[in-house]
């Protein structure tokens, strides 16, 4: 089924992940194709081409967001930009002092490893609020219509309560952590 | 300010919902607060964790897609642009191939034979000019090998006209000096498309014309070949020479070997036609009549197909 690009931004504003899948099949082989032609691996261009997609997701998301060109365009030149910015990246690496780096980088990894497993303690109730919230950036409405929440407020309180809870969680495994190096 | 509304502030710094005037005081608060920009910062991992998770659950979704399906799809439509392409590079190649041999009335095919054909003390044979052409329209006689008596009468009749004859083979020099070979070529026959290959060629094709008007070597001509026969080959120079109107369709050659003898086929509009070797006359193409040997060939042409 051959779905317009005007469906597919009414179906992603809607929280249709479907709508994704249908993108990724469709221009998989283009996006991938031009990161292998531009020295990327297999496994790099089909990161790049993902979080393009992700990128995608997120702008059309938004209230503002207008469609000034095919989706396929668009996706075509995220992904040029995101792997122009790894490459720049790489070769920044390269340059840099890498034991630095790699310390400090094993510093964030840590931290951020931390905080991805106080988000997995969280209910799925709360993981769905915070994500709707801070990633898809969708309003409080829209939230409560989604997650079947009596109204904003409700939706609103519910986002606190759980970000709190994120909070103290990671608070206290960050101090810890840091107690034992 | 209070520390619990700058902690509000970062809070509506990452929802997005901060003023601008609030979000230059945070921004300078960070600066000089130590304890606030690790908070600042604490938050901007934590969001950015949220965000990485989401991340990775929908990167996840779209890793279990099955893409061959959309690969082979769009290798398919590979095959068909690669298909498309091949048929026009087809097309261009048969009207090139049509284009550049349409230069004489007769169509001329040279085949680099391996086997030498011994052609010495053999005549060269020319097709007929047009002014012979219409003379030869009242002979009743279509050619050579059905009469050879009345081969021999054309050629006494324009025996003494000499004059005549030599602007005739004039223009029998240029017909067949300029007449461009079709595919098949070899990569030494590329050389006549050379310019100054083709004034040499010119010049060695005046030379052997001069020779041949001496009274030494014989100079036939030719009838127009049959309408009912409409294609005609002969061997010259190793070479195998096909006339007729060749334009409607593309032809194949097919070799066939048996008992270590070759034997060389034209297959054209549905007819399969036998070159026999060693012809050095312009000589009607004969259909193969053998069903058991046209069957023989068509699966070999189907084979190569």
């Amino acid at each position: 089924m051959k779905l317009s690009d005007a469906v597919i931004i009414e179906r992603i504003k809607a929280g249709d992940e479907s709508a994704l899948d249908y993108l990724y099949k469709k221009n998989y082989r283009m996006m991938v194709s031009m990161i292998l032609r531009n020295n990327g691996s297999e496994q790099e261009a089909l990161d790049v081409f993902q979080d393009a997609l992700i990128v995608f997701w997120q702008k059309a998301k938004s209230e503002e967001f207008k469609l000034s060109s095919k989706i396929s365009t668009y996706l075509f030149s995220v992904c040029q930009n995101l792997w122009r910015k790894e490459l720049d990246r790489k070769r920044k690496f390269e340059e840099s002092d890498k034991e630095d780096s790699e310390e400090n980088n094993f510093e964030q990894q840590e931290m951020i490893k931390i905080i991805h497993e106080c988000i997995n303690e969280l209910g799925d109730s709360c993981k769905q609020i915070l994500t709707y919230h801070y990633f898809d950036g969708m309003s409080m409405d829209k939230i409560a219509e989604k997650m079947g929440l009596a109204n904003s407020d409700t939706a609103k309180t519910k986002r606190y309560k759980c970000k709190k809870r994120l909070d103290d969680l990671i608070r206290s495994r960050y101090t810890a952590s840091d107690f034992l190096d | 300010m209070s520390e619990t509304n700058y902690f509000r502030l970062i809070d509506a710094y990452f929802d997005g919902s901060i003023r601008p005037e609030q979000k230059v005081m945070l921004e300078n608060k960070i600066q000089t607060d130590p304890l606030l920009k690790a908070e600042f910062e604490l938050q901007k991992n934590i969001i950015n964790g949220i965000s990485q998770v989401r991340t990775q659950q929908l990167k996840s979704r779209l890793s279990a897609i099955d893409v061959s399906g959309s690969g082979s799809m769009l290798l398919g439509s590979g095959v068909k642009w690669l298909a498309g392409t091949l048929t026009i590079a087809s097309f261009l190649s048969v009207w090139l191939y049509w284009y550049m041999s349409d230069t004489s009335t007769y169509e001329q095919l040279n085949i680099e034979l391996s086997d030498k054909i011994n052609w010495k003390d053999q005549s060269i044979d020319m097709e007929v000019p047009k002014a012979i052409n219409q003379f030869a329209e009242n002979d009743p006689f279509q050619s050579k090998e059905s009469n050879p008596k009345q081969k021999e009468r054309f050629v006494n009749n324009l025996a003494p006209n000499p004059t005549s004859r030599n602007v005739k083979t004039t223009t029998q020099k240029d017909e067949s000096a300029k007449a461009k070979p079709q595919s098949l070529l070899t990569f030494q026959d590329d050389n006549l498309f050379h310019p100054s290959n083709e004034k040499e060629f010119n010049k060695s094709i005046d030379n052997t014309l001069s020779k041949d008007i001496t009274s030494e070597t014989e100079i036939i001509f030719h009838n127009e070949p049959d309408v009912k026969e409409k294609y005609h080959y002969k061997y010259f120079n190793n070479k195998l020479y096909l006339y007729g109107d060749f334009q409607n369709e593309p032809y194949e050659i097919i070799e066939l070997h048996s008992q270590g003898k070759k034997q060389l086929f034209l297959s054209y509009q549905d007819s399969i036609y036998i070159i026999n070797d060693n012809v050095t006359n312009i000589t009607s193409l004969e259909k193969v009549k053998d069903e058991m040997l046209i069957l023989e060939l068509e699966l070999i042409m189907n084979e190569e197909k």
